[in-house]
């Protein structure tokens, strides 16, 4: 589907590096105490499902690694585990939203997700070239009828693109 | 959402960790502690028996183990006299005051403060919503200018006074007496239909005393958001375009403008249970809120420190849950922020 000249995008090995460390430190907290502290019902339900999340965390950034996003005349994909392929004529809407954890906002990273018919194809700004990828897809998009909400478009002119 | 969701709860770990311990601290600020102070009294009357179970106590509740240790063990990260028995195993600890476990000291207070407090609430964002959105569209009318002059005085009168001016009324016009949660017979006593309805006799004047300022607040700001929404290009694009008021108002300028009730989420979960101290005090409500400042005035380390952590988690699981709506609501960049990759 996609072809040989696509354009690819890969995360980058450092946001990598620190995925896995996020997850290793979430999925410590939340079984070590499961091991030696013999918590009661309800820390252990809490504590269960924050282990639970941490290792699902873990399982998608090793298939973040091992995916590589591409973008061609035809369409969009993430070629890789669980990989999908959305033929731009495919494109339901496309979403950029932001989220940062400080009470300000700043800091935070962008999520930019293209829905298909029936999976999307989900992008984080910690991707090497991001604003390029979202660039492309949108530049592929025009003319399509796909329009971008009030969120997009404001998130997009941060990114220096306009909507 | 999963990337995000994880990273809040990686900040709720060290943030509970920090107030665990900055609790821990102020709780034995003061010198000495409980016991000690039982110990002193004791000695003055001579009591050599009771002298030796006060003796049993701090050596059972690790009081006289080293500072971080008893933090520790209170916390259920080290094992104490019993094991691993700490706030992560549900033991709440021992209210040397009382002589019983601390959660059933707590049991039923917790309950009715949840009731008063869950109910004050309901009212503020009952009354609130209506009166903020109807300001909001109405701007400079004569119910606009009316509900703003209420929504300052209720701003502006404290809680308290409010509570006095009430009570004597009352008193004084009616004959009614409307101290209490509930009628004095049912203090203590198994939960029935009569003292479930004594309760709701009772529950209207605290939840307009607590809930008047909480309302004003929320409608200013509700009108302040909305009129700001309001005024949008998009707004008045769907406007030009010919779309129904009603139905504009509704899709995007109400959903936006609702972001501060979210947010109140994180501070309105741990004042459920407890709020208003000051009110329950002249009130004489039998809630938590006068529980606590006992505890604190009489060093109950265990009651005022296993009560305060459990406010402090209510008020870290309110601010997640409304972060999380409110990034699902509102996923936008605000311009001043920077983005980092």
């Amino acid at each position: 589907m996609i072809a040989p000249g696509a354009k690819r995008f890969r995360y980058p090995r450092q946001a990598l590096h620190s995925a896995y460390a996020l997850a290793c430190i979430g999925m410590a907290i939340g079984f070590g105490p499961l091991l030696f502290a013999q918590p009661a019902p309800l820390f252990r339900w809490l504590l269960g499902t924050m282990g639970v999340l941490f290792l699902v965390y873990f399982a998608r950034t090793v298939v973040r690694q091992r995916t590589r996003i591409e973008v061609d005349a035809s369409g969009i994909g993430a070629r890789g585990p669980l990989g999908v392929v959305i033929r731009w004529d495919d494109v339901r809407a496309v979403r950029l939203n932001y989220y940062s954890t400080r009470p300000d906002r700043s800091g935070g990273w962008m999520e930019f997700i293209v829905k298909g018919p029936r999976r999307s194809v989900r992008v984080e700004s910690t991707l090497d070239g991001f604003v390029e990828l979202v660039g492309e897809t949108l530049r592929a998009l025009r003319g399509r009828g796909i329009e971008l909400d009030e969120r997009s478009q404001a998130n997009l002119r941060a990114l220096g693109l306009s909507g | 959402m999963l990337n995000y969701t994880l990273h809040r709860i990686l900040i709720m770990i060290p943030t509970l960790l920090v107030i665990s311990f900055v609790t821990f601290v102020i709780i034995n600020l003061p010198p000495g502690d409980y016991l000690s102070n039982q110990i002193q009294e004791l000695k003055s009357s001579g009591d050599t028996a009771a002298l030796e179970r006060v003796e049993f106590m701090r050596r059972e509740y690790g009081l006289d183990r080293p500072f971080m240790e008893q933090y520790a063990a209170w916390l259920g990260i080290w094992p104490g006299q019993k094991g691993f028995s700490g706030l992560l195993q549900g033991d709440w600890g021992w209210s040397f005051e009382h002589d019983l476990p601390v959660s059933e000291v707590v049991g039923d207070r917790l309950m009715l403060t949840f009731i008063l407090n869950f109910s004050t609430i309901l009212f503020t964002w009952a009354v609130a919503f209506p009166i903020g959105v109807y300001a909001a569209t109405n701007q400079y009318s004569w119910g606009d200018h009316g509900l703003t002059l209420l929504g300052y005085i209720g701003l502006a009168t404290p809680n308290f006074l409010l509570a006095l001016v009430l009570m004597y009324f009352a008193n004084v016009e009616f004959g009614l007496s409307i101290g209490g949660i509930m009628d004095p017979q049912f203090l203590g006593q198994p939960w029935s239909w009569d003292k479930a309805r004594s309760v709701l006799d009772h529950l209207w004047i605290p939840v307009i005393v607590i809930g008047t300022s909480g309302t004003a607040g929320m409608i200013r700001r509700l009108r302040a958001n909305l009129l700001d929404e309001l005024q949008k290009q998009y707004v008045v694009t769907a406007r030009a375009k010919g779309m129904p008021p009603t139905r504009l108002l509704l899709k995007y300028p109400l959903r936006m403008a609702l972001n501060p009730f979210i947010a109140d989420i994180g501070s309105l979960l741990p004042s459920v249970i407890s709020g208003s101290a000051i009110v329950a005090v002249v009130l004489s409500l039998q809630t938590s809120g006068p529980m606590l400042l006992d505890a604190l005035q009489s060093q109950d380390q265990y009651l005022a420190g296993s009560f305060l952590m459990f406010l402090s988690l209510l008020a870290v699981i309110g601010t997640f849950i409304s972060d999380l709506l409110l990034a699902a609501l509102d996923p936008r960049i605000r311009l001043t922020g920077g983005m980092a990759k």
